[in-house]
């Protein structure tokens, strides 16, 4: 058995264990809004946005500020998603692992901390 | 440099290459354009005017279409820079475990379309959705571009691109669910199942007359 096969292998193993996690806790999201609610981002950890909501009163804003408005807040319910993948799959894999998140782009906390969010914040949303 | 110094080397240069690339999708009514990273990350989000004519829920709806398309894209450059730096061999086996690519998760040839490369020359984004152009991923002097390298070969000529999925979860035309309802933003564009193009018959093997012609053919082969 080569290498390659062995990461493989571990691999599945360690996507068998977070699936049986993630069949017990619900899909992991991330989410983020504008301060005045104009646009809201839902994301999946490492993937496109999967709901992108937008208020009647942000056409007001025009296209491109619309636009640039949607890139802001995609980016922070990406780190939100990446922050709560972070704390649901530490205490599923081993402390080496949990740094390999953190330096594969799914850092433990959002860096520069989120204030905006309105969601989240409670233990019924939170990763379980 | 020896060859495993190359090799490593290689993959020094494809974490880093892997993480900068970003693909752009225009939305088939043409009315969102998304570049994004292969993780989801959207790079940026331009919005025709007419666009917000739609109303909220459709801008939202056509922007978060067009980012998947556009992550989708980025995949799948990712793959084929993964392809032609490691190899073919080192490629499928990352697929056996992160899944395969997008290109043969799709069912749909169309929506392969919509989606560009960012480092896709700009003539091939018009030419690419229309119906009957030739597939610019797999066109000669274009290596790893869509189809991946270790996939280039696997093709059936007969067959539409996309039409080959590994996973067997492609929807073949007329069996799959009824088409959802068209959103008001594709009228002009149906995008239902489309017929199944006619492959030509299987050679009948079992033909007396040239068995009695020449009784050794099978023996020869």
């Amino acid at each position: 058995m080569d290498e390659t096969t062995r990461a493989a292998r571990r691999v599945a193993e360690l996507g068998a264990r977070v699936s049986g996690h993630v069949a017990g806790t619900g899909p992991v999201l991330g989410r983020a809004s504008s301060s005045d609610g104009a646009v809201t981002v839902v994301t999946a950890p490492g993937a496109a946005p999967a709901e992108i909501r937008v208020s009647a009163a942000a056409l007001a804003m025009g296209a491109d500020a619309l636009g640039a408005e949607i890139v802001r807040v995609a980016e922070r319910a990406a780190r939100d998603a990446a922050a709560r993948m972070h704390r649901s799959l530490a205490r599923l894999v081993d402390p080496a692992t949990a740094r390999a998140l953190a330096e594969i782009g799914f850092p433990a906390d959002a860096p520069g901390g989120e204030s905006e969010d309105d969601f989240g914040t409670t233990y019924l949303r939170g990763p379980r | 440099m020896s060859a495993q110094e190359e090799r490593v080397a290689a993959a020094d240069r494809l974490a880093d290459l892997l993480s900068r690339v970003t693909a752009t999708a225009e939305h088939p009514s043409g009315l969102v354009t998304v570049t994004a990273s292969a993780a989801g990350a959207l790079r940026s989000v331009r919005l025709h005017p007419a666009a917000l004519g739609h109303g909220p829920d459709a801008v939202g709806g056509l922007v978060a279409e067009t980012a998947r398309l556009a992550t989708d894209a980025a995949v799948q450059t990712g793959y084929n820079e993964l392809a032609k730096t490691l190899g073919d061999s080192m490629a499928m086996a990352v697929e056996d475990f992160a899944g395969p690519p997008p290109l043969h998760r799709q069912a749909d040839p169309a929506e392969a379309w919509g989606a560009t490369a960012s480092d896709r020359p700009a003539h091939l984004r018009d030419t690419s959705r229309q119906p009957g152009a030739g597939d610019p991923r797999t066109a000669p002097g274009r290596p790893g571009h869509g189809q991946p390298a270790h996939r280039r070969d696997e093709r059936d000529p007969g067959q539409p691109p996309g039409s080959r999925d590994a996973s067997g979860s492609g929807q073949a035309s007329g069996t799959g669910p009824p088409a959802p309802a068209a959103p008001p933003w594709s009228s002009g564009r149906p995008r239902g199942p489309r017929p199944a193009r006619p492959r030509p018959a299987a050679p009948v093997e079992d033909d007396d007359d040239d068995f009695f012609a020449d009784p050794f053919r099978g023996q020869r082969r």
